[in-house]
């Protein structure tokens, strides 16, 4: 099994995703909601008591911090799907969210994709699953948001990078 | 009792008729010299290009029937006969090509091209040897690279492949996550008994066999 093979992701761009690289994609996009909601947090503690006077914590509601945390995450995801077709962690692991025939993606369809995606993980991520059952690889929130994920980044530009570090003898 | 050879009938007839041979042959020797005093005098006379002249062709030419010529005449007996390429050899090529259009040269060539089996003499070229007679350094010289920058896709893309560190990790996790995808999901469908590595892509970002390109 090859790992790097700057050859194949050419040639795989605008492919269907597989379920290792849209899960990297979320964890890395979880590990940034939290990190960043987690030092939202701190600063709005910091600021409330240092500013204010006033000993609040977050954590001490955790009804509204779960609230403000899914607000957050939502905002996140849709805005960044709008806005690009790619979250922060697809983008890290070179993927892009698209219309089902491969058109970029609307406001709208990254608004449901985003409210929807929790039924993916629901039933023991019966949803997820369909990623490896259906050769489209979409899972359920993408069959409901009419979305897919492909492959998409630029991979000429990796291969040169790759090329440019090969030695004399070995390129030639 | 001796024969008189006179008395004899068929032997006077037999003198008689060689007396007769001799005024012929003699009366022919002086018609002939008369003619021929009197010939070129006659026709040093005759004005010939007045009587062609006084000759009215139109009307000789209307009395020919020229299809009944034509339809008596049997072209493939006569094509038959012509020598072909007796005919071709005499033919200057390049001075018919030269009066030609060059609008109706070009469709001839176009023509010829089109019919024309190239695959063999592609694979008669010898394109190392070719290669080894073209010097890449004088062309190289040649181009002018600016230019190239700008008309193509280069100059964004050697800015991109230019960066560091942090982009050779990217491309490495990308690459290995693409890996570990490529093989779970052979698995999965050998697991749902698919054909591998089937699966494409949206219609509009992958060319699918069979479909034009959108």
């Amino acid at each position: 099994m090859s790992v790097a093979n700057p050859d194949r992701d050419v040639d795989l761009q605008g492919t269907y995703a597989g379920i290792i690289t849209r899960l990297s994609g979320f964890a890395i996009d979880a590990l940034v909601v939290l990190g960043v909601f987690v030092l939202a947090g701190e600063g709005f503690d910091y600021i409330m008591s240092s500013v204010f006077g006033a000993d609040v914590h977050l954590r001490d509601a955790p009804w509204l911090s779960g609230i403000v945390l899914a607000a957050w995450a939502f905002f996140y995801c849709a805005y960044s799907l709008a806005a690009g077709g790619r979250t922060v962690g697809m983008a890290i692991v070179g993927l892009r969210a698209v219309d089902r025939d491969g058109a970029e993606l609307t406001g709208r369809q990254a608004v449901i994709r985003v409210l929807v995606t929790p039924l993916s993980f629901v039933f023991f991520f019966a949803g997820i699953w369909l990623i490896l059952i259906r050769r489209d690889r979409r899972a359920l929130h993408d069959l409901i948001a009419g979305t897919a994920v492909v492959y998409g980044w630029d991979a000429r530009a990796a291969r040169l990078r790759f090329l440019a570090k090969q030695p004399a003898s070995s390129s030639s | 009792m001796a024969i008189d050879p006179i008395s004899q009938p068929s032997l006077r007839r037999t003198r008689r008729a060689a007396l007769f041979d001799t005024l012929k042959e003699d009366a022919t020797a002086i018609l002939q010299s008369v003619v021929n005093e009197v010939a070129p005098t006659v026709v040093n006379a005759i004005d010939v290009g007045e009587v062609v002249d006084r000759v009215d062709v139109q009307s000789v030419l209307d009395r020919v029937d020229i299809e009944a010529i034509i339809a008596r005449v049997d072209l493939n007996e006569v094509l038959s006969k012509v020598d072909v390429d007796h005919l071709v050899d005499r033919v200057d090529i390049v001075r018919v090509l030269v009066r030609l259009d060059p609008v109706v040269l070009a469709a001839i060539v176009n023509g010829v091209v089109s019919q024309m089996d190239l695959n063999p003499v592609i694979e008669k070229i010898d394109l190392n040897a070719l290669m080894a007679r073209i010097d890449l350094d004088s062309l190289l010289e040649r181009v002018d690279v600016n230019r190239l920058m700008e008309r193509t896709e280069l100059g964004p893309i050697i800015a991109s492949a230019s960066s560091g560190v942090a982009g050779e990790a990217v491309d490495a996790v990308r690459s290995a996550g693409v890996g570990l995808d490529g093989f779970v999901h052979r698995w999965a469908d050998r697991v749902f008994r698919r054909p591998v590595g089937e699966a494409r892509g949206p219609r509009l970002l992958i060319h699918q066999p069979g479909e034009a390109a959108p």
